[in-house]
């Protein structure tokens, strides 16, 4: 009876360790809460008999809810006459929430065996957090810049340059300042008014003495140019490019010229025969046309204009 | 000659001009200016295109100047299916006697008013072109010679486009002026209402011969024009072709091309003219710019971009005459 018992405890010890677990899975991650866009590291561990074969998932596909990045190396080792395979696997969230991971199905069988047996991980769930945001703070970098340190040779440099920069400024200014002294003092341009202009220049033809050396449509020509241009500047109209036809009827309506009107056509249309009608004129027109053109200048020259003002004291302007 | 001399002859000689504007402006009230370049066209032996609405009196003008001169008037009015026969004439055949016979065409007449040329096709137009600077016509075998003094003056509708055939720049340029008729004031429209309305139309005399103006034509070309006054005409002629010698900066872009030679031979010419209907022995630059916008007016091509801001070849012409300096 003793043997009876003694055989059954053993049968019983046999049969035990050979229904016993030979193989154990646990799936878990580095941490429970991530930032969005953070690395999550995945990890399989797996335990199992040596003579046991196992298969694991593909995990990109198994794992859908994590944006896959890398797998690490595989670790494995024995312990205790077991086989402890340990794969990690890195994943990254760009939502936020809380996700779920899934049980994920390993399939094993005994090398003496075709029967596939499977074992489940348990499902777990991690939390990924969006970032924080305070609106009332500035924008900042992520990252402060690096400060890379001058090297010797460039600060060199920079003395060098500076040194030389400041020798250049020094000479140019001390040549800008020589060249300055040696340079004439410019006197502000006069502008004179037009009736002191064409004098000077009705003075400037008698001396020439153009008609009398010959050169009667010069002086002529010359005298014309002379009380044109005056009128030009002096009643601001084209007069230069004007025929003596057209100058005439503007003469007639300006208040200023209308006491020299008859002596201007009188001086054009004798011009214009000189000009244009080879015709050849007796001195005395000669001289008469340069009296004409003095008295058209001077007939026409602004006068003052006098204000009364203050208890009747004249103001001349 | 002696420019005195000379002066008074061509005062003499040039007396029949206010009697020719007198006699003209029996029928015609105003367009002054139009008759005046008629005449210039006609003293110059150039040929007029005149640009203007209808109604205007062109024809009655040209009638008008024909009747006082007792010459020989024709209106052809051209259309797209006028042929060069037509115009110049052809060779019939005489059945009687079995021969061929020539028929002369309306183009055999003195004063020509060829009415709306731009509807002919390009063959009529330089069978006219080619009349107005020959001055002879070939029909069969037979050159004939066209009478003197032989005016053509041509008209361009400006309004109408489609069914037209423009003239080409370089027919263009063998008229001597392009005219532009503007609307008479409102006092002579009154009068033309009076005497189209109330009485008979006045009678136009002849009162000089087609001898007359081949005399003046002579006298035209001793008419004397100083070196300065050619200067002056040069240097518009040349204003056009290359505005910035001139100070014209902004015309450069606006112009494509600009005057021919012939601009500067009809300037001179025209200038003449006006010197003789003014009654001078010499020109002087009034002469000139009286004629000047007529002469260059359809010598002066304009560019997209002028055409696109609105400035005509008259815009440029104005600008030209006012930054040339007159001599």
């Amino acid at each position: 009876m003793v043997k009876f018992f003694r055989a059954f405890f053993i049968f019983l010890l046999l049969t035990k360790s050979l229904l016993a677990q030979t193989i154990s899975v646990t799936a878990s991650t580095d941490t429970s809460e991530y930032k969005v866009g953070d690395y999550i590291t995945f990890s399989l561990e797996v335990k199992y008999d040596k003579n046991i074969k196992i298969e694991l998932p593909n995990l990109k596909d198994s794992l859908k809810v994590l944006e896959y990045i890398k797998t690490l190396p595989v670790d494995k080792k024995e312990v205790d006459g077991k086989i402890i395979e340990l794969h990690k696997f890195i994943f990254s969230k760009y939502d936020s929430g809380k996700v779920e991971i899934p049980s994920l199905k390993i399939l094993y069988n005994e090398k003496n065996s075709s029967d596939k047996k499977i074992i489940l991980t348990a499902p777990f769930s991690i939390l990924v957090k969006t970032l924080e945001v305070n609106p009332q703070e500035d924008i900042r970098d992520v990252k402060e810049p690096i400060k890379i340190p001058l090297p010797w040779w460039m600060i060199a440099i920079i003395i060098l340059s500076i040194a030389v920069l400041a020798l250049a400024i020094y000479f140019l200014v001390k040549y800008f300042k020589k060249k300055k002294s040696k340079e004439e003092i410019k006197l502000p341009e006069i502008i004179l008014p037009p009736h002191e202009i064409a004098l000077q220049k009705l003075n400037e033809l008698k001396e020439k003495k153009l008609w009398q050396n010959g050169k009667v449509k010069e002086y002529h020509s010359e005298l014309t140019d002379i009380i044109r241009e005056y009128f030009e500047n002096r009643f601001k109209f084209r007069a230069l490019e004007m025929p003596s036809s057209e100058i005439l009827p503007v003469i007639s309506i300006i208040e200023d010229a209308k006491e020299i009107f008859s002596t201007a056509e009188n001086f054009f249309s004798n011009a214009d025969l000189v000009k244009f009608a080879k015709f050849e004129p007796i001195p005395k027109v000669n001289e008469e046309m340069l009296e004409q053109a003095f008295e058209i200048v001077n007939k026409t020259i602004p006068k003052p204009k006098i204000d009364n003002q203050n208890n009747g004291e004249q103001n001349v302007r | 000659m002696d420019i005195t001399a000379l002066n008074e002859k061509i005062r003499k000689e040039s007396e029949f001009i206010d009697v020719l504007f007198n006699e003209i402006s029996k029928t015609i009230v105003g367009q002054k200016s139009m008759i005046e370049r008629l005449v210039v066209g006609l003293l110059g032996n150039g040929h007029i295109l005149l640009e203007g609405v209808p109604g205007l009196a062109k024809t009655l003008a040209i009638k008008s100047l024909a009747a006082t001169m007792k010459a020989k008037f024709q209106r052809i009015q051209f259309t797209p299916d006028l042929l060069p026969a037509d115009l110049l004439g052809t060779m019939i055949y005489n059945q009687k006697d079995g021969n061929f016979a020539i028929k002369k065409g309306p183009i055999f007449s003195n004063f020509i008013l060829a009415d709306e040329i731009n509807r002919a096709p390009a063959k009529v137009q330089s069978a006219l072109l080619e009349a107005m600077q020959e001055r002879q016509v070939t029909i069969g075998d037979t050159t004939f010679k066209l009478d003197e003094p032989f005016l053509v003056l041509a008209t361009q509708n400006p309004i109408e486009q489609e069914g037209t055939y423009p003239l080409p720049e370089a027919q263009v340029d063998r008229f001597m002026l392009k005219v532009k008729i503007t609307y008479p004031t409102r006092e002579e429209e009154q009068k033309i209402m009076k005497l189209n309305t109330t009485q008979d139309m006045p009678q136009i005399n002849a009162v000089i011969s087609p001898d007359d103006i081949l005399k003046a034509r002579k006298l035209v070309h001793e008419i004397y024009v100083d070196e300065k006054i050619e200067k002056y005409i040069l240097d518009i002629v040349f204003a056009t072709r290359s505005p910035k010698d001139f100070g014209l900066d902004e015309l450069t872009d606006l112009i494509s091309y600009g005057a021919s030679p012939r601009a500067t031979i009809n300037l001179a010419l025209g200038a003449r003219a006006i010197a003789f209907i003014r009654r001078r022995g010499f020109v002087i630059p009034e002469d000139v710019r009286t004629i000047c916008a007529d002469v260059l007016r359809h010598r002066i091509a304009v560019t997209y971009e002028a055409e696109a801001e609105d400035i005509t070849s008259e815009t440029i012409i104005t600008k030209i005459l006012n930054q040339v300096e007159v001599p």
